[in-house]
């Protein structure tokens, strides 16, 4: 697989880990050079300082031979642009988003057709089904 | 006519000061409280503390009656959102973002939000138009800007100064349409003898547009 994960904080530093790891093509994007500290010296993948939203930094980062984009900064709406850039412009085959906010996952997945990951959703189920048990 | 604005930097403020005067009935959105109840004080109960980027917020907005919704923050992720959203979840008839880095216009257009403005590429034409010299001046596109209305001051060293327009080799999809000369109009015929210091205004699409530079002001680069 070649992957671009856009924003490299605890979730896109550990997939990024972990896909290189299996030996996948890796390549990180964030705005914030610190934010590669949380990758280790080890890594092999490849590091691009920009802004996902940026078509020139996606190319940067082989968006265009690219089959995963995975976006997942702090932001829902810099990760719904990039999901957006990456499906409709670069055409990347297999596109997921995270996008925190429930009602805008509903929106993208249903009218836009981006696939998102919703933490908001998932951790509600896990909280709602730990409850009960006790 | 009822109006959405988000973003209350001050193109925001500034546009709903504009659009009040003017009449509109106006919705200022920010998710910036001190911001909002800065502004609240001068201009009341226009002002909404919401996020416009949500599906929340806009509803609290009253944009299922909104006629425009005009997207004017300083992210260029958050007014794409604003648009899709207005658009596409409440039906709002026209949508318009502000664009900050201009290669996002294409981006957004083909992301379905085809009404932008960016203030970054009209500063750029301007000083196209009124400072460069040796450019064609876009002064106008349509079809989705493949093609455009462009200007064109011949200098003296201009190769296609005294000839006619028959005489210029212009490429298949460029048309010369008018000549300003001084004050006067000249409409361009194939007999026609351009002049130094003549302003060509031509037609051409997109792919012809260097090389009509070319003919027009010489090879020399930009």
């Amino acid at each position: 697989m070649r992957v671009v994960i856009v924003g490299c904080g605890r979730v896109g530093s550990k997939i990024a880990k972990e896909l290189t790891e299996e030996g996948h093509e890796v390549s990180v994007v964030d705005r914030n050079p610190l934010a590669f500290d949380k990758l280790q010296s080890g890594f092999s993948g490849r590091m691009v300082v920009g802004t996902g939203i940026d078509e020139d930094v996606l190319i940067n980062a082989g968006i265009e031979a690219a089959d995963t984009v995975v976006s997942v900064t702090k932001g829902d709406n810099t990760n719904i642009m990039v999901g957006q850039i990456a499906k409709f412009i670069f055409k990347v085959p297999n596109v997921v988003v995270r996008i925190v906010d429930p009602k805008s996952k509903m929106f993208y997945e249903k009218e836009i057709g981006l696939s998102c990951y919703c933490p908001t959703e998932v951790s509600c189920d896990y909280y709602i089904r730990h409850l009960k048990e006790e | 006519m009822y109006v959405v604005v988000v973003g209350a930097g001050q193109v925001g403020y500034y546009l709903t000061k504009t659009l009040l005067s003017k009449g509109y009935e106006v919705t200022l959105v920010d998710w910036n409280f001190n911001k909002v109840q800065l502004l609240e004080q001068e201009l009341g109960g226009v002002v909404l503390y919401a996020s416009g980027s949500s599906i929340d917020g806009l509803e609290k907005a009253g944009c299922s009656r909104a006629d425009v919704i005009v997207a004017v923050t300083g992210d260029d992720e958050d007014n794409l959102v604003i648009c899709q959203l207005g658009k596409r979840y409440f039906k709002v008839p026209k949508a318009i973002a502000r664009i900050n880095n201009p290669k996002n216009e294409s981006v957004f257009k083909e992301l379905g939000v085809g009404t932008t403005i960016s203030g970054t590429t009209s500063i750029a034409d301007a000083i196209e138009r009124y400072v460069a010299k040796q450019q064609l001046c876009t002064l106008l596109t349509f079809d989705h800007d493949e093609m455009a209305l462009l200007e064109a001051e011949l200098d003296y060293d201009s190769p296609v100064v005294d000839k006619t327009i028959g005489e210029i080799p212009l490429p298949y999809e460029c048309i010369i349409a008018l000549i300003l000369r001084g004050r006067n109009v000249v409409f361009a015929k194939g007999d026609t003898v351009l002049k130094a210091k003549d302003l060509v205004i031509a037609i051409s699409t997109k792919n012809e547009q260097e090389n009509l530079r070319k003919i027009l002001l010489g090879d020399s680069e930009v």
